[in-house]
């Protein structure tokens, strides 16, 4: 299944997992296992409108979904989904 | 090319060995102008790093001043400054560091209004900020004068970092166009951060100012470098312009410095003040004549549960803010209730959770905790 990867500071709605395998066949599909499984972070990830949020990256490997297909973006048992939202501490 | 005294000679001799600096590389960076933007956690390193490298002009803007809570991770700063404005306090320690280079010390916050004659005279902008309001307001500033922003930021254990240059590759905006709802993602005064953390990510932003002067290796233009100190793990990805970025795509409609605040959501300047507005904070005075008074409200603390062991006030229920929106059904949407956190951020946005769910008598302890530990409870630590 794919790996998806989520930074420190979301591992809290992850029980406290930055790493965690998902079922699906896209990016879409991992994101609606991901909410299933672990509902505590929809609001993190989801506005109300149930679009991903603007400061929310998501890549798989090394490139952006918006550089791919977007939501539709196949992904593989070896392919790695990245979570990475904007950080603000300096 | 600027010549080097027999004093920099010497001074520099590790630079002028190595093959890719060398004189020409040290009389550039003599040369150099960079500003840093913050001078905190990122600034600290940056700032004595290109001090220390014979960067010859470095800039610091920062409007805040030396708090004992700066003190685990900004290293610049020292007890004998405590309450003195950072840019003074860090320019003492650049010039005692390298009296051969010039410091101009901003002791201002970094405005839409001040912001582009700020930056002109400089080569490179280095983002350290603390705030969204003045990443975007950084980026469009370094977009719009045609100047590399290096970026650095940090929260907890993890730590981002790239260099945002228009011309040659994407901007801060490509990647975030929009900054995300207001309080969603914590400050280090809200989230906390590894003492070293800006240490670590800092260095990389100096190391990339010094790449870009010196004109060589591969810099982290079109890459953002993902760092996990917990797992001591580095990662990156690829970055590409977005044809659609406001301010550096192809019909980009942004060719002015705006409201970076309103854009925002919030304050920028990383003020803690901790208001909701809107006439529902309450103030810890108030509060405490409430708690002895008829008909006392509900305390609600949406803080982490390991805060609960540095201050707590009696008969407050804990719901952290990341889990409230799951046990709404837990609380009485009719009973009156005080919401409160460290220093009211958090709680402003637990209140906006809950008068969206149709809660209505709602107030935010304004300035948290710590205000009532100033203001009524001294036993209690401030933190």
């Amino acid at each position: 299944m794919p790996t998806l990867r989520v930074p420190a500071l979301l591992k809290y709605y992850l029980d406290d997992q930055t790493e965690v395998t998902l079922k699906g066949e896209t990016v879409g599909d991992i994101l609606r296992s991901l909410s299933k499984q672990y509902p505590k972070i929809t609001s993190h990830i989801f506005d109300n409108r149930g679009q991903v949020r603007r400061h929310i990256n998501l890549f798989v490997n090394a490139e952006s979904i918006r550089d791919l297909q977007g939501l539709g973006t196949p992904v593989g048992k070896d392919d790695i989904i990245k979570i990475i939202p904007s950080v603000t501490g300096g | 090319m600027t010549e080097l005294t027999h004093a920099e000679i010497l001074r520099y001799s590790r630079h002028l060995l190595i093959p890719e600096v060398g004189l020409q590389g040290q009389a550039k960076l003599k040369a150099a102008s960079v500003l840093v933007i913050g001078a905190g956690g990122l600034g600290s390193p940056v700032s004595l790093y290109l001090a220390a490298a014979g960067v010859g002009r470095i800039g610091l803007v920062d409007h805040d001043r030396v708090d004992l809570s700066n003190l685990q991770r900004q290293i610049i700063h020292a007890e004998s400054n405590l309450a003195q404005p950072k840019v003074e306090s860090a320019k003492l320690r650049l010039q005692d560091l390298n009296s051969g280079i010039q410091i101009d010390a901003y002791n201002t916050p970094f405005t839409s209004e001040n912001a582009l004659a700020l930056a002109a005279p400089y080569e490179i902008l280095i983002d350290c900020s603390d705030n969204f309001a003045t990443r975007y307001l950084s980026n469009d500033v370094a977009v719009l004068l045609g100047k590399p922003n290096i970026y650095g930021a940090i929260s907890r254990f993890d730590g981002q970092a790239s260099v945002f240059y228009a011309k040659e590759g994407p901007c801060y905006r490509c990647l975030f166009p929009e900054p995300p709802p207001p309080g969603m993602v914590p400050t280090c005064a809200e989230g906390g951060v590894l003492g070293v953390l800006p240490g670590t990510i800092g260095s990389i932003q100096a190391s990339e100012a010094l790449k870009l002067i010196l004109g060589i290796g591969d810099s982290l233009i079109g890459r953002l470098l993902l760092y996990n100190a917990l797992e001591m793990s580095f990662d990156f990805v690829s970055l590409r312009k977005n044809p659609q970025c406001r301010v550096c795509g192809q019909n980009a409609d942004i060719k002015e410095l705006s409201d970076y605040e309103a854009f925002c959501g919030g304050p920028g300047h990383n003020q803690q003040n901790g208001f909701a507005g809107a006439g529902l904070d309450i103030s810890a005075r108030e509060l405490a004549r409430r708690l002895t008074g008829p008909n006392p409200p509900l305390l609600l603390d949406v803080r982490e549960p390991h805060e609960l062991a540095i201050s707590v006030l009696a008969g407050a229920i804990n719901v952290p803010l990341g889990i409230l929106a799951a046990r709404l059904s837990e609380l009485d949407s009719t009973r009156e209730m005080v919401i409160i956190c460290k220093s009211g951020t958090r709680s402003a946005r637990a209140l906006e959770l809950l008068a969206r769910a149709g809660f209505k008598r709602l107030h935010n302890l304004q300035g948290g905790i710590n205000a009532w530990a100033k203001e009524i409870d001294p036993n209690l630590p401030i933190y």
